[in-house]
Formats: C-alpha cells, structure tokens, sequence
C-alpha cells in the first residue's frame, strides 16, 4: 500500500505553517514562492522559489544570505514531519526579471 | 590534498566559468555534492585504525541510506546538546539531502534550465559543510551522524 505524505493529505495546514513561515524572511527575499511535486529521485518535496534582491545575490553575501533563509524555512517547517524533502532554488532579482519564468511569477 | 578537497575545488570553479553554459553549471553543482559525499566517507573511515584499508571501507557508503540518515538527522532534535553544534550538524545534514536531489537534477533533467544564482548557491552550500565540519566532527552526535550514514536502519518489525 502507498504511504501519501502528510503534506499532501493536510495541505492547508503545510500551507498555513510555510506562509507563517515566509513571513519571517527579511527584505533580502524579494519574493518567495513554492510548489509540491516529485523532486528527480520521485521523492515528494516541497520546491521553495525564492527571488533574492541582487545585492543579496552577489557572492560575498550569497552564502549568508542562503543559509539564513534555508535554516529559517527549515526549521519552521521541519519537512520530514510532511514527509517531504526541501529544496531551496535562489534567483537574482535580475535573473527573475529576465527570464520571465511562469513557474516563478505564480 | 585529499579528493574531496579537489572536488570542492574544482565544483567552485566550474560554477565560475565565464560565460556560464549549462554543462559548467551543471557540473559544479554535480561536483559539489560528490565532494559532500567523499567528504563525510572520509570523515568516517578515518576512525578506521588501518589507514590502507580505508579506501576499501568507503566502498560501504550508499548514496540512498546516507541520503535518509541525513534527512533523519536534519529533522531531529538534539535536547542538551550545545545548539551550535546542533545547528551546524543539522545544516550538514540538511544540505546533504538538498545536493542529493540537486544533483539528481542537474545529472538528468534537462526540462528546466539551472540558473547560475541556482548553480552558486548550491556550491557555497558546498562550501559552508567544508567549513562547518571541521569544527563540530569531534562531537558525539557528529560521530553518530557519521555511523548512522553507513548503517541501514533495520526495519521496525
């Protein structure tokens, strides 16, 4: 029998506690949003999109700035309790912009 | 200098080829994931006393069982332990899961471009359990990371 992972039978409850979440990022994410799906391994994930300003994004700050956010999201969210893996994707604000990406603007 | 230090070394300097391709981007976030793999391999043979044999014993290490201990420890709570530790012991883990998928991603699925934001992000990620590690592998919860990654746990009945 398939185990469904408890992030996708109590969706609103994951959604409530990830925007509760996001909520708590500083202005350095310009713009988060995320998805649920199957990651390449087809393990159930939860894919974070998260727009850095660009300033956020240059690489002196980058990792920082990426481990603040990952940690931050991470911790709130805990996703094995979901039964879900994390993936965090960064873009610039720059590259968000240039790339007019449907997936991204959602 | 140790294999895994040339992977890191050579996964940040394939995310820096200019002008980025998919292929340079793709391979350093690859490259960058097998130098956290040899990484921890290493970390956890070294306690083999018979140095020669350690190559050999690496041989043991699953990519699938490091992959869930990892996820396990990520998700764990460590009560009285010093929460520094617990916090870069839990990022180690965690990113080992993310570059797992990540380098799922950037081996195979070519359905969606891998930015270089994306690329540099997941090669200082890279980075950070390099610089982490050293300073927390000592610790008792550290060494049970590194056994739990080579022992597959038995099922509950």
């Amino acid at each position: 029998m398939a185990i469904v992972p408890a992030g996708l039978v109590q969706q609103g409850q994951l959604d409530a506690e990830i925007k509760s979440a996001i909520g708590k990022l500083g202005p350095e994410a310009a713009r988060v949003s995320y998805g649920l799906g199957a990651d390449s391994t087809g393990e159930p994930s939860v894919f974070f999109r998260i727009v850095l300003t660009d300033a956020a994004a240059k690489e002196e700050a980058l990792a920082d700035v990426t481990g603040r956010i990952t940690t931050l999201l991470f911790d709130e969210l805990l996703p094995m309790k979901w039964g879900l893996h994390a993936y965090f994707n960064f873009r610039s604000y720059s590259e968000y912009q240039s790339r007019n990406d449907p997936e991204w603007a959602a | 200098m140790a294999y895994h230090d040339d992977l890191l070394q050579q996964a940040v300097a394939l995310v820096h080829t200019a002008p980025p391709t998919q292929a340079s981007l793709r391979r350093a976030v690859s490259t960058a994931y097998y130098a956290v793999f040899h990484l921890l391999i290493a970390e956890a043979v070294a306690n083999w006393s018979n140095a020669a044999l350690r190559p050999q014993l690496g041989r043991a290490y699953d990519h699938g069982t490091m992959r869930q201990a990892s996820v396990q420890t990520a998700n764990k709570g460590f009560p009285g332990e010093d929460p520094i530790v617990v916090a870069g012991l839990r990022s180690v883990a965690r990113t080992f899961d993310e570059l797992y998928g990540q380098r799922h991603f950037a081996d195979y699925n070519l359905t969606k471009d891998l930015t270089p934001t994306k690329a540099l992000s997941q090669v200082t990620s890279a980075v950070t359990v390099f610089k982490t590690w050293p300073s927390i592998g000592s610790v008792q919860i550290a060494q049970e990371y590194l056994v739990s990654l080579v022992v597959n746990p038995k099922r509950a009945n």
